[in-house]
């Protein structure tokens, strides 16, 4: 029996932790320009203060996960609020090396506080597999898609029917007209922040069931990210999910039927080779400016 | 023409480094003899990476230097140690082992962690006649052809590799056997040890920093493989380990001890129990009487950091150093040192007997099993592999 939709399932629920990482990336950068090279490194401080509250302070785990996603938020808006505020006039790479200071100070203070030994969250679902004939339903990988699609629902509703979605779009179009609009860029850009990294701590609790916790333990995930994000086309949040699920797939026959030690070297190339083909990536837009 | 001649010097220092210029003599090197009243070693060891959980090889070391101070040091003089965090990038332990060597001035390089780390600075610390001793891998590179200056101490990765297909072959003849080999110079040596065994088996590499293993998991069970063989270190190992159950697949499963070392593994994998791991060093919970040495000293000495696997091949690495310079007669230099070293003969370390001479620096040669059982690692009985 082929193997082939097996793998094409768990891609699907791999490229979902890929999405809901890129979607955080995206979030943020529409709304303030800036590209946050910190996201994984805040992924993986949420994941330890889920592990933090479940272990030492003994929390209920479901309880445990809506506290860290609230930290989670809380840390983007403080981060916004007293990093990335102070440089907002700031060349585009001084902003870049911000975000990299960052990826560097929150991994080395989570190794101070919480050791290099791998450490580990429970699953969420924990019922058991369901065996299809060859195919066999993880209840884990299709809750990673369905926290996604609940997710997504969630910031469309945001982005549509809300006063601050509609700041966000605003600000993402044009900052100079969403200001002379009324529109308080400093509210809207501190609560993207909050809400871009509480997507990136939400796939770091959902990625570290199945795999270890340590302060490394996101950097590859985000790679994919970025990658993700910038397959789909940097800045639209559909080139997000798709761009993100799609490189789970890819990622993953790549890695059975042709060469899985080269697995990350090979999405790069089809990467380029599909920016070639379309500059912007599958769903971006190539920017016109006045002259 | 100063400038010119302090290019050159620039130059020859280059090449030097790089290991292209004829070997320098020990003896002129910084830190070649020792003086003062203080013997200094130098170590790399990852303390922020990817792979921070084996850099606690420096606190065991550092235990058992301290333990050595406490009986006296060697020939009068205290035993102290630089570690450097290198981050296990080679680029970066090239330029820490340089700063050791060249302003820190050690006297050898010991317990250094890591297979491209070490990979990185070994041929020029060879060059350069500073011994490099102990460091924690066991990659045939630094075993064949033997370097003057390089004492590694564990038995080879194929060994490792021996060892585990050995025991697949005693106690699960039959089964059909696959293997997950990290893509370098820690997981190939294994691949090629297990397949020099049993022939060929199922294979399926992964680079370092892979993060999703179910397209493994997945190809070995259509496969029909019923015996896993896991060449691989710590966080790929429970990726795979908690990978297993949730395809409804339950193989035989082998680690190599560089999976299965550190001390929050039963909590991390919760289906560890009855996997099999190759290992050289005693079961923590064993009564062995250097284990017990090691677990004293690090609790006097290194409060806060746990007597595992990991800080004790620091530990072992201690173990090799100071026994050289305990057997040095006369003036202590680098070239007195490495002859100090290839006269020990059965010397009982922690990692068990331990010999070199000055044909081979082969170091520890057996390997042994251990199974998990009731949450702790216990030593499978007449598992011992000899290379």
């Amino acid at each position: 029996m082929s193997i082939l939709p097996q793998i094409v399932l768990s891609g699907l629920a791999q490229g979902s932790l890929y999405a809901l990482a890129a979607l955080g990336i995206v979030l943020i950068f529409n709304a303030g320009g800036i590209v946050n090279f910190a996201q994984g490194a805040m992924a993986v401080v949420t994941a330890y203060a889920t592990w933090g509250l479940l272990n030492g302070a003994h929390v209920p785990y479901p309880l445990a996960v809506a506290l860290a996603l609230g930290a989670a938020f809380a840390l983007g808006v403080a981060t916004e609020m007293l990093v990335l505020r102070r440089v907002a006039d700031a060349p585009p790479l001084t902003q870049i090396v911000v975000t990299l200071g960052l990826l560097m100070l929150l991994t080395g203070l989570v190794g101070i506080v919480f050791g290099h030994d791998p450490r580990s969250l429970p699953e969420l679902v924990t019922l058991p597999s369901i065996s299809l004939g060859s195919l066999i339903l993880v209840p884990s990988e299709g809750f990673d898609l369905a926290v996604l699609i609940v997710l997504v629902a969630a910031l469309m509703l945001l982005l549509r029917r809300t006063k601050l979605g509609l700041g966000m779009r605003a600000l993402s179009q044009d900052r100079f007209a969403a200001r002379l609009a009324g529109i308080s860029l400093t509210r809207v850009l501190s609560l993207t922040w909050g809400i871009g990294v509480a997507l990136a701590g939400a796939a770091g609790i959902l990625a570290v069931p199945s795999t270890t916790l340590t302060p490394a333990t996101m950097d590859t995930l985000v790679i994919y990210g970025f990658v993700a994000a910038v397959f789909g086309g940097f800045g639209t949040l559909s080139g997000a999910i798709v761009g993100g699920l799609l490189l789970g797939v890819v990622d993953n026959l790549i890695k059975t039927y042709l060469a899985p030690e080269l697995s990350l070297s090979v999405v790069f190339a089809l990467l380029l080779l599909a920016l070639y083909v379309r500059p912007n990536g599958l769903f971006g837009r190539a920017v016109v400016r006045k002259v | 023409m100063r400038s010119r001649s302090r290019l050159a010097g620039i130059a020859a220092a280059l090449l030097a480094l790089s290991g292209v210029a004829a070997p320098a003599c020990a003896e002129d090197a910084p830190g070649a003899t020792v003086t003062g009243d203080t013997i200094t070693f130098g170590q790399y060891a990852d303390q922020s990476g990817a792979n921070a959980a084996i850099g606690a090889a420096r606190y065991g070391l550092d235990a058992y230097l301290q333990a050595a101070n406490a009986q006296g040091g060697a020939h009068g003089k205290k035993l102290r140690l630089i570690s450097y965090d290198d981050g296990y990038k080679p680029a970066q332990t090239a330029a820490l082992v340089k700063k050791l060597v060249f302003e820190d001035g050690v006297f050898a390089i010991v317990g250094g962690v890591g297979s491209p780390t070490t990979a990185a600075v070994a041929p020029t610390l060879n060059d350069l006649g500073v011994p490099l001793i102990g460091m924690a891998t066991g990659s045939p590179i630094f075993y064949d052809p033997t370097r003057k200056y390089v004492f590694p101490a564990w038995p080879l990765y194929t060994t490792d590799g021996k060892t585990m297909a050995t025991f697949l072959k005693t106690h699960f003849a039959g089964k059909k056997v696959g293997i997950i080999y990290q893509d370098d110079s820690f997981g190939k040596p294994i691949l090629a040890a297990v397949e020099s065994v049993l022939g060929h088996v199922e294979e399926v590499p992964y680079s370092p920093g892979q993060v999703d293993f179910s397209s493994a998991v997945v190809k070995f069970k259509a496969a029909g493989v019923d015996a896993l063989v896991l060449a691989t270190i710590a966080a790929p190992a429970a990726q795979i380990l908690n990978e297993l159950p949730k395809f409804n697949y339950a193989p035989v499963r082998v680690l190599t001890g560089s999976a299965c070392g550190y001390t929050t593994i039963f909590k991390t994998v919760p289906s560890l129990e009855g996997a099999y791991c190759a290992a050289f060093l005693p079961t923590p919970e064993s009564k062995d009487p250097q284990w017990t040495a090691f677990e004293d000293a690090m609790a006097r000495y290194e409060q806060g950091h746990p007597a595992e696997i990991y800080s004790a091949w620091g530990w072992l690495a201690g173990q090799v150093a100071v026994e050289g310079l305990r057997r040095i007669r006369g003036p202590i230099t680098r070239e007195a040192f490495v002859a100090a070293l290839e006269s020990i003969k059965s010397f009982h370390t922690i990692g068990g007997d331990l010999s070199y001479s000055a044909q081979s620096h082969r170091g520890i040669g057996g390997q042994f099993i251990w199974q998990a059982k009731n949450g702790r690692w216990l030593t499978v009985p007449n598992s011992k592999v000899e290379p």
